[in-house]
């Protein structure tokens, strides 16, 4: 344990009971083969996931996401730090029965078919042959491969490979799923379909990390983001609330008396304002995006804070 | 065959022999197993402790190592046959995409060809035809194990598809497992086809036939020989055989048709009796001999009634033989016909002859109606497929021991000047003996009543000759062998003298196995051999006390010497299939793919795939030459390490001479026993694949020992384990991702 995580040790683990995925202070510094360091692709990250809840990785390229996603997975291992999923360290093999993962770009057998795929990894997770029997065709008629279930995966266009890669992430029926760029190379309608298999994913109780530079995407699915830039945590919180613009006012008001209107005129315009309506107005997550970007760019250092925080998203 | 190394008993070869007097011991496998484990247990042990030490400081370094080990407890306890069958089929399925089959063209090609490249004029056409599959087999299979285990792993790395599988609840010693047992699978399922593939090709190119007395080619008729004769005097025949397969044998026909050829180039064939035609020929044959018999009893006054009465029963067969022949020679009915009515006529001859009492005439015309069956019936003797060329003899080695020129008993022979010390060398016409003492040679294993064992105890040599003179090099070089009562040691205490059988005197044949025969009765002679001759001793109730049989046997030739080691001499207990010794070399070579596959797939978890290509290739290189290895490192090999061999190759140094004093020369001794001393290290962790190898055994047709097998087989297994137990250690410790 390095010295920057002790004192998070300290703590009690997670405030909630539900939290799926915690990292603390966790860090990656790639090194080279002499063992010198090449880059820290990630700088003492501090996270919460809770159960049920739509949670984004955000960030430009090289900042991080992918790193962050492959400690979560046991792909690699911290520099420092811990990295916990369903309370266990994330290295260790037993989490994965619960959890789906759909890599950036389908790694796959390309020499099995469909079904084979399917059935392949069903084995891993040591289901019975009736049970992979049924979990195979249910999840190939999901993603709409009726029809190239028999075909090699080398013969599959980039939609066909996400949408098997998909169905290899689900075969576990998992608790917490893990998308690395889920909506890269689908069409618009697929796109659409993948929005809404996440979102039923999380009707249905399920925890569902994704990361992705496809703004509209995260805006449209997620709960919560967070900013990576460079390897260090920008922002973090509920979408909703990131996106409101805190130093513009926005009023629209309905059934104030004439003196309290004359009141609140007199106020504004005694300060020089002239009222439209009142409330605060949202932006979109581009804008926000670009400009923690140019932010950081302009004053590195900067951190999101980060509290621990009960699940909003539970009852 | 040569054995340079003894095949130890099971529990000898795991347990240990003690070393005892010139025989060096042999340190038991079990142990020198059990010390390199705790050997590697240790090393993993500290050498994560100082990883973890390194990261995170000497205090949770034990605590992770401890980790380390309950995680690595827990993956064991919950490893799950299915997850490696998952892997496992998908390793083969790998495999066949990738087109492993290619080898097997590669191989079929050879085959097709081979024949064409084979010395056709070898003197052991099974030698070689086995030493060309088996090592192209070798070769082969071994080449697709490294590429299939090396590249497997670190493909997966690199096009990410590891990703997949290790977010599964896959066990990383089951991904190993899985990826060995795949490509063991795939490599067996090869070298199954081959092994059958290979066989057929065997057994083709060697099987031949040859025909007996074909006029059109100029080879002598079959001639009579009185040398074979049967119970009843009536004698068989002799002659060469037609050419095949660049050699021709000497057939050897008994009077009732059936016989053997002689022994070229390792095989001789059986022949026989089709229809059992023969009987009528010797029928003429004998009816031609009783005439001149009586001819010479009555001086030329026969009886007619009697002559006709021969003459009618000849008549008949030779008929009968003419009809058969018609069927059985696949003649043509018009040639049948002719042979009858030249027969037909010839008899009247012989008839007319012998009415007129002209009894010359009478035989002469008899000798030529049995020249016109001779050509029907020896068409009819067939000689079948070669026989004893493809064998697994089944040989039963005893202890040797020496005498010296006095008689007294010595360690070793005579060292002849060979650098090869595996022979040690008798004198002839000295006291000098090499004396071999089989065990167990019980009436119940040998028995005349066992139709392989009729003539006695079989006793193969191989004993190898030192000439220092010529000689007559025609001639072999004359030896005895002599049976020696087996004294108990009360015996030996009393002073009695053994018994020493009558010697049977023998010449040395070098490079084949000569047959002998120790017979159930024996003529000796008591009190050494220097008392008094007794004829017709039983073999096991007066000579092998105990089943031990003593063979004592010595060089007659003044100043020429044989040569002995201990398998030279052995009882011969039978033959085994040869296609179960032919599979078992097979085995064998399972057994060093299924290294090179472990190997293969433990360094792939650490290096990309050429690298860890050339690392298994490297592993086999330097198991191989073990042996090599520790004899440079000894020192008993002149020549020095490798960079003392460049220099001496560098400035065409020998292997003797000195390199001179100097600092560079330190340096360079210095380098040379640590690479040496890592070499040494490597070679003793490494499989011996050199031991690896019984080609030898089935080329030469000599059963593989069943303790071999075993041997092979557990030295295998342990391999498996701990490599497979390693490969999961350094595949944990590795970053899948990085």
């Amino acid at each position: 344990m390095s010295a920057a995580a002790a004192p998070e040790k300290a703590q009690p683990q997670g405030s909630a009971k539900d939290v799926v995925i915690e990292t603390r202070s966790l860090s990656k510094v790639y090194r080279d083969f002499w063992g010198r360091q090449k880059v820290r692709a990630l700088k003492a990250l501090d996270l919460q996931v809770h159960q049920g809840e739509i949670f984004g990785l955000l960030g430009p390229n090289g900042s991080g996401k992918t790193t962050t996603m492959k400690l979560l997975l046991g792909l690699l291992f911290p520099s420092s730090g811990e990295a916990l999923v369903f309370g266990n360290d994330a290295t260790d093999v037993g989490k994965n029965e619960r959890i789906g993962y759909l890599p950036e770009e389908s790694y796959l057998y390309k020499f099995l078919n469909a079904e084979e795929t399917l059935d392949f990894y069903g084995r891993l997770f040591d289901m019975p042959a009736s049970t992979r029997r049924d979990r195979v065709k249910e999840l190939i008629s999901m993603v709409g491969l009726d029809w190239a279930k028999r075909r090699q995966l080398k013969e599959y266009s980039k939609g066909m490979t996400r949408r098997i890669g998909l169905a290899q992430a689900l075969i576990n029926d998992p608790e917490l799923i893990l998308l690395d760029e889920p909506t890269t190379g689908l069409d618009p309608i697929g796109t659409r379909e993948m929005k809404d298999l996440i979102l039923d994913l999380r009707s249905k109780g399920k925890t569902v990390v994704m990361c992705s530079h496809l703004l509209a995407d995260v805006q449209d699915v997620c709960d919560r983001i967070a900013i990576l830039y460079q390897g260090e945590l920008k922002e973090l919180g509920r979408v909703d609330s990131l996106l409101q613009v805190q130093d513009v006012t926005q009023m629209q008001a309905k059934g104030l008396s004439d003196e309290a209107q004359a009141e609140l005129r007199e106020v504004i315009s005694r300060h020089g304002g002239e009222l439209l309506s009142m409330e605060n107005p949202t932006t979109t997550l581009e804008e926000l995006f670009l400009n923690i970007v140019r932010e950081s760019e302009a004053r590195p250092g900067r951190r999101a804070k980060v509290k621990r925080e009960g699940n909003p998203y539970t009852k | 065959m040569t054995l340079e190394q003894e095949v130890l008993t099971l529990s000898q070869w795991l347990f240990g022999v003690p070393a005892s007097g010139s025989t060096p011991g042999h340190f038991g496998v079990l142990w020198a197993f059990a010390l390199v484990l705790v050997a590697l247990v240790v090393v993993v042990l500290f050498v994560a402790y100082l990883a973890f030490a390194m990261q995170y400081g000497p205090g949770e370094g034990f605590l992770r190592v401890g980790r380390m080990l309950r995680i690595a407890w827990t993956d064991l306890a919950s490893i799950s046959p299915r997850r490696i069958f998952a892997m496992t089929w998908l390793a083969f399925q790998e495999a066949i995409r990738m087109r492993v089959l290619v080898a097997f063209g590669v191989f079929v090609f050879v085959m097709l060809f081979a024949s064409w490249y084979l010395d056709v004029k070898t003197d052991k056409p099974a030698q070689l035809y086995m030493g060309v599959v088996l090592g192209w087999t070798n070769l082969l299979v071994l080449i697709l194990a490294l590429f299939l285990s090396s590249f497997s792993l670190p493909n997966d790395i690199k096009n990410r598809t590891i990703y997949t599988v290790v977010t599964k609840p896959v066990r990383l010693g089951e991904v190993i497992l899985g990826r060995m047992i795949g490509f063991t699978l795939i490599g067996t399922l090869i070298l199954a086809i081959m092994c059958i593939s290979s066989y057929i090709f065997v057994w083709r190119g060697l099987s031949h036939s040859h025909r007996l007395a074909a006029d059109n080619e100029g080879i002598p008729e079959l001639t009579e020989d009185p040398t074979i004769e049967d119970e009843d005097g009536h004698h068989g025949w002799s002659g060469l055989t037609s050419e095949s397969d660049y050699h021709r044998h000497t057939a050897y026909i008994n009077p009732d048709g059936t016989g053997y050829t002689d022994v070229q180039k390792g095989h001789r064939h059986q022949i026989f009796n089709v229809n059992g035609l023969s009987k009528p020929i010797a029928d003429i044959t004998e009816s031609a001999r009783t005439l001149r018999r009586a001819q010479e009893a009555t001086e030329g006054d026969i009886d007619p009634a009697y002559s006709r009465q021969i003459f009618r029963r000849v008549i008949e067969t030779s008929s009968r033989l003419v009809g058969e022949s018609q069927t059985a020679a696949g003649r043509s009915q018009g040639e049948a016909k002719q042979l009858y009515r030249d027969l037909a006529s010839t008899m009247e001859d012989v008839q007319t002859a012998a009415e007129a009492k002209k009894l010359d005439a009478t035989i002469d015309k008899l000798c030529q109606a049995q020249a016109i069956v001779n050509d029907v019936a020896i068409a009819r003797f067939v000689i079948g497929p070669p026989i004893d060329q493809l064998r697994a003899r089944m040989p039963q080695y005893g202890r040797l021991s020496f005498l010296d020129r006095a008689g007294l008993p010595t360690d070793k022979g005579v060292n002849v000047g060979n650098e090869w010390t595996y022979r040690s060398y008798i004198e002839g016409g000295t006291g000098a003996a090499a004396i071999w003492t089989f065990e167990n040679i019980t009436p119940d294993r040998f028995s005349p009543d066992n139709p392989e064992f009729e003539e006695g105890v079989p006793l193969d040599l191989t004993l190898r000759v030192f000439r220092t003179y010529k000689g007559d090099i025609e001639k072999g070089i004359l030896g005895r062998i002599q049976v020696i009562e087996a004294l108990s040691e009360e015996d030996v205490k009393a002073g009695k003298q053994p018994l020493v059988s009558e010697p049977q005197i023998f010449y040395a044949q070098e490079f084949t196995a000569d047959r002998k025969h120790i017979p159930y009765k024996i003529d000796a002679r008591d009190k050494g051999g220097a008392g008094s001759l007794q004829p017709d001793l039983n073999l096991f109730e007066d000579f092998a006390h105990d089943g031990r049989l003593i063979v004592r046997i010595q060089c007659e030739d003044r100043a020429q010497y044989f040569g002995a080691a201990k398998p030279d001499v052995y009882v011969w207990t039978g033959n085994n299939y040869f296609f179960v010794n032919f599979a078992k070399g097979y085995c064998t070579i399972w057994f060093q793919m299924v290294l090179v596959i472990c190997f293969g797939v433990l360094f792939s978890t650490f290096l990309s795939g050429p690298v860890a290509m050339l690392a298994t290739a490297m592993s086999y290189v330097t198991g191989y030459f073990a042996q090599f290895i520790s004899d440079v490192t000894s020192g008993e090999l002149e020549g020095g390490g490798p960079l003392e061999s460049m220099i001496r190759l560098f400035y065409q140094k020998n292997t003797v001479s000195d390199l001179g004093e100097g600092a560079s020369t330190t340096a360079v001794y210095g380098m040379d026993s640590i690479m040496l001393g890592i070499m040494t290290l490597f070679s003793y962790l490494m499989p011996d694949y050199g031991n690896l190898q019984t080609s030898s055994f089935v080329a030469e047709g000599y059963n593989i020992p069943p303790e071999l097998m075993t041997q092979h087989m557990l030295t295998t297994l342990a391999y498996f384990l701990v490599v497979a137990a390693l490969g999961y250690m350094v595949f944990k410790s590795r970053e899948v991702a990085a």
